[in-house]
């Protein structure tokens, strides 16, 4: 699987909340699309994840505009 | 320090703020933000969403005092499509439903496309979104942003990050005559008495990032907008006078030295 455009091993995880914070990530902070769709929040933890997904981790930062 | 006028608090999308000055938290060290939104009284803060880092600066949300409103902003999207896509993460953050919709696609002027902009306030408002636009000044774009759910317009006052000032007034005073929701200036203001021009002609708020991060002493800077967006909320509540020919502010009879023929009668009295 893809995690923020670098390949990354999660091992046995399957799971998103695993695989986030097996990849040092707070879920609680972080906003996922996987495959381009948003995840909700309430099923963040729970996602299965396959070997062929890409996961995008966003979270805030200092921001004006552009 | 929010220095509210009993009963003119800045109502955005049925909430209601004390402060008027919104701060951007770009190009801010993280660990000074909570200097900086307390120095100015700062009740709500823009932040940008992007891609995690964990070798990055930290989390920026635990550098922000509390009570304050986040509002998110759609920055590093081009198409209305984009600004959806960033809206929707915004939320499931948890900041609710207010979002600054910013779409950019010209990145020699960063101007935002007023365009896609419209797109994505018509998007983002059937999503249940009460989005603010940030937008080239326009009142006639204005009103068709309004028309089409915005809660909030947000004329730009010069490009952003240029610290040129006001140099939209006449389009912004005209948005602020045009318009219902409330017109808030947003980019470009480098000056305290910039913010206080944009207020007295009515705009509803100021927001600044440039000009206070990059100051000798952001919190001492953030203080003086404050300072300067209240001045100028006072001023336009006050009135101004009008603007006219030279005219004395002093009474133009009874001078002490009349000359001769001069004189007007009621001041001929001994003294």
């Amino acid at each position: 699987m893809r995690l923020n455009g670098v390949i990354f091993d999660p091992g046995q995880a399957t799971k998103l909340g695993e695989i986030l914070e097996l990849a040092g990530y707070k879920p609680d902070r972080v906003a996922v699309l996987v495959n381009e769709e948003i995840i909700q929040r309430h099923l963040l933890v729970d996602t299965e994840i396959g070997p062929d997904d890409v996961i995008e981790v966003v979270h805030f930062m200092g921001g004006g505009s552009r | 320090m929010t220095g509210v006028l009993p009963g003119d608090e800045l109502a955005l999308a049925g909430r209601l703020f004390g402060s008027r000055l919104i701060l951007g938290s770009g190009k801010h060290p993280i660990e000074r933000l909570t200097e900086v939104v307390e120095a100015g009284g700062v009740e709500i803060v823009t932040l940008a969403l992007r891609r995690a880092n964990l070798n990055g600066p930290g989390d920026i949300l635990d550098h922000l005092p509390p009570g304050r409103a986040i509002l998110p902003n759609t920055s590093g999207a081009r198409t209305a499509k984009e600004a959806l896509t960033l809206a929707r993460l915004a939320r499931e953050l948890g900041c609710g439903d207010l979002i600054k919709i910013e779409v950019i696609a010209d990145s020699r002027t960063l101007l935002p496309d007023n365009e896609e902009t419209l797109q994505a306030v018509a998007l983002l408002s059937e999503d249940g979104f009460a989005p603010l636009a940030y937008m080239t000044p326009d009142p006639v774009m204005g009103r068709k942003m309004e028309q089409a759910g915005a809660a909030a317009v947000m004329p730009l006052g010069a490009p952003i990050g240029s610290n040129r000032g006001l140099t939209t007034k006449e389009m912004v005073k005209l948005m602020v005559e045009c318009l219902q929701v409330p017109v808030i200036v947003d980019a470009g203001l480098g000056r305290p008495s910039q913010a206080c021009e944009a207020m007295e002609l009515g705009v509803a708020a100021v927001m600044v990032n440039t000009a206070v991060a990059t100051s000798d002493d952001p919190p001492a800077m953030a203080k003086a907008f404050a300072l300067a967006v209240q001045a100028g909320r006072a001023a336009y509540l006050a009135g101004l006078g009008p603007v006219g020919r030279p005219q004395a502010s002093s009474p133009l009879t009874g001078f002490l030295w009349e000359e001769k023929g001069s004189q007007d009668p009621s001041s001929q009295e001994k003294f």
